[in-house]
């Protein structure tokens, strides 16, 4: 990406052999459901910490709660975990499986663009956003710096531009758009959009591993789709397209699905649309829970448990794959959120029952 | 007791006196018994209201909470970074029983969709959706709750005010009238026991004198 970031260069070749007995080191050393019976048993966040700290969260964790044993800290703790623990993976890939997951990673690079440009748009301190961004995809931590560091969102899309980054593209599109109307929600679209087309046109190919990306990417394009699907059926959004919220490269809900769904008048309906997919028995299972809520995040959640699921999954077929990696990085980040919903909803006083429903144990 | 001049005019005048002061005491404790009816059906309002802002605050934080823990602090916060509003309200101003009271009415309400809060919809999670939208229901009520409140503190003190002024006309104003009519009334009763002890006095020396000159 820029010229100052002197990044480690990935094994050249295909060779999984060594990668991939280092990520089943590390996914050995995964918290196991029953250790996370055990956090929940805690009512008091200190214990939780104290458990914690004895595991291979303890440097990041002593290093968080240096100003208090917040849950604020253990977020920063568990966040700085992650990113370290992505990026010991990514030194290690090979060349293929670094372009497959990097690529997958790329909703990270995503997320930092979006915030940057968020705070941008907020006229926010560089340390205010700086604050706030996982590197743990193509844009390094110096990238991230020098991009929190700019003047302003022209001058961020200008950077990119010059890295040649692939996220320069929807934002140099849209940039006088937005400038006319100061709608963020525009470039942030366009980037959605842009991601998952560049992502899919980059995981093409027959080989099983590339099949396997392409899979999750899919995955995770329908994911959003069907929650955009579930949002729109609540929303007036006058003479806008919905097909204009499509996101390209779904595995199973493609844009005429979309536009059907879209334009169906309540859940029932959505979930009758999603009978020839494998969206529907997951989506069923959890419509009482709806009902009784009334909450689309029952519906978010099932689709994130179905896409860890698949991911793991692909963990555990070829063990000279890519899924291995896969598989790891995706149980990493569901280890992550489940002790975050652990720590902050032990400090809220939320019961081990509702704690329960958020997780996603494997 | 103000210096009082004990005179018939004055007695008169003194009565008439306690006779407004009762008839605005009287009207005082009606304006009162109406502002307090009023104040009864604002009260019941306000409580509602104040059971519908603790819940929506409750509810707010509560997804606010499974939003962070979820999807962590630092995507909430930088959903948050990306949505900015400003809440219109209009203030006019209406007469209960005579009281001013101001009137907050929400201009354009400041519960938005998920589709014009700012950011993109496709790169935001329903939970953190759900949590702006939340705390926007808080801003619904707190409008409204701000109406009633002024209301409701507005009519309570015309209701104190009102009240101080039944009491000082109850038990200052009216007695005092009333003690300086019966000072007066005794005064002039005093007056005309002398002016008759005096006439008495006067005849009897005149008959007196005049059994004198007849006796000479």
């Amino acid at each position: 990406m820029s010229a100052q970031v002197a990044t480690k260069a990935p094994t050249p070749g295909r060779d999984y052999g060594y990668g991939n007995a280092r990520v089943r080191g590390m996914r050995s050393r995964l918290l196991t459901a029953h250790y996370f019976d055990e956090l929940m048993c805690h009512t008091d966040i200190s214990k939780i910490i104290g458990m914690l700290i004895q595991t291979g969260y303890g440097p990041d964790i002593e290093t968080a709660i240096i100003h208090g044993r917040t849950p604020a800290a253990m977020d920063e703790a568990l966040r700085a975990n992650m990113v370290e623990n992505f990026q010991k993976v990514m030194g290690f890939l090979n060349a293929e499986a670094h372009t497959l997951v990097g690529t997958l990673l790329g909703r990270w690079d995503m997320f930092n663009v979006k915030s940057i440009i968020r705070g941008k748009h907020m006229h926010l301190k560089p340390e205010e956003i700086e604050d706030g961004l996982y590197a743990v995809g193509a844009l390094t931590p110096t990238d991230l710096h020098v991009l929190v560091g700019l003047e302003d969102i022209r001058a961020v899309v200008d950077t990119l531009v010059t890295w040649e980054s692939p996220y320069a593209v929807p934002l140099r599109e849209n940039l006088a758009a937005y400038g006319e109307g100061g709608n963020l929600a525009t470039l942030e679209l366009a980037l959605d959009r842009y991601y998952f087309s560049w992502a899919a046109s980059r995981l093409t190919g027959r080989r099983s591993n590339t099949v396997l990306a392409r899979r999750i990417l899919g995955l995770q394009a329908d994911s959003v789709n069907l929650l955009t699907v579930f949002r729109l059926l609540k929303s007036d959004i006058g003479d806008i397209d919905p097909k204009s919220f499509f996101l390209p490269g779904g595995a199973h809900v493609d844009e005429a699905l979309f536009s059907t769904l879209a334009a169906m008048s309540d859940v029932d309906e959505v979930l009758d649309g999603l009978k020839n997919t494998p969206y529907a028995r997951q989506l069923e299972a959890v419509i009482a829970t709806y009902v009784d809520e009334g909450s689309l995040s029952v519906f978010e959640r099932a689709l994130e448990d179905f896409v860890m699921r698949k991911a793991l999954d692909a963990g555990r077929g070829d063990p000279l794959g890519v899924g291995i990696t896969i598989g790891y990085l995706w149980a990493k980040q569901n280890e992550i959120t489940n002790l975050r919903i652990i720590v902050k909803g032990t400090s809220v006083g939320m019961p081990a029952d509702r704690m329960r429903k958020e997780l996603i144990l494997v | 007791m103000e210096e009082v001049r004990p005179t018939r005019s004055e007695l008169l005048e003194r009565r008439a006196q306690i006779g407004l002061a009762v008839q605005g005491m009287d009207l005082l404790k009606q304006k009162r018994d109406a502002l307090l009816i009023e104040f009864m059906s604002v009260m019941d309002e306000t409580l509602r209201l104040s059971g519908s802002l603790q819940k929506a605050v409750s509810d707010a934080q509560y997804s606010l909470a499974v939003a962070k823990s979820v999807d962590g602090n630092v995507s909430v916060r930088s959903v948050a970074m990306a949505t900015k509003g400003e809440v219109t309200i209009d203030m006019t101003g209406t007469k209960i029983m005579g009281v001013s009271v101001p009137v907050v009415t929400k201009g354009r309400s400041p519960v938005r969709s998920s589709f014009t809060r700012g950011y993109s919809i496709t790169g935001v999670s329903s939970r953190i959706d759900e949590s702006a939208d939340r705390f926007e229901k808080i801003l619904d009520v707190i409008i409204e709750y701000a109406d009633i409140e002024t209301r409701l503190k507005r009519l309570g003190e015309e209701i104190q005010k009102t009240n101080r002024r039944v009491n000082a006309l109850e038990q200052i104003t009216v007695p005092g009238l009333k003690e300086q009519v019966a000072y007066i009334r005794q005064t002039l009763d005093e007056r005309a026991r002398e002016d008759l002890f005096r006439l008495k006095k006067v005849k009897k020396k005149i008959e007196r004198k005049k059994a004198a000159q007849a006796f000479a």
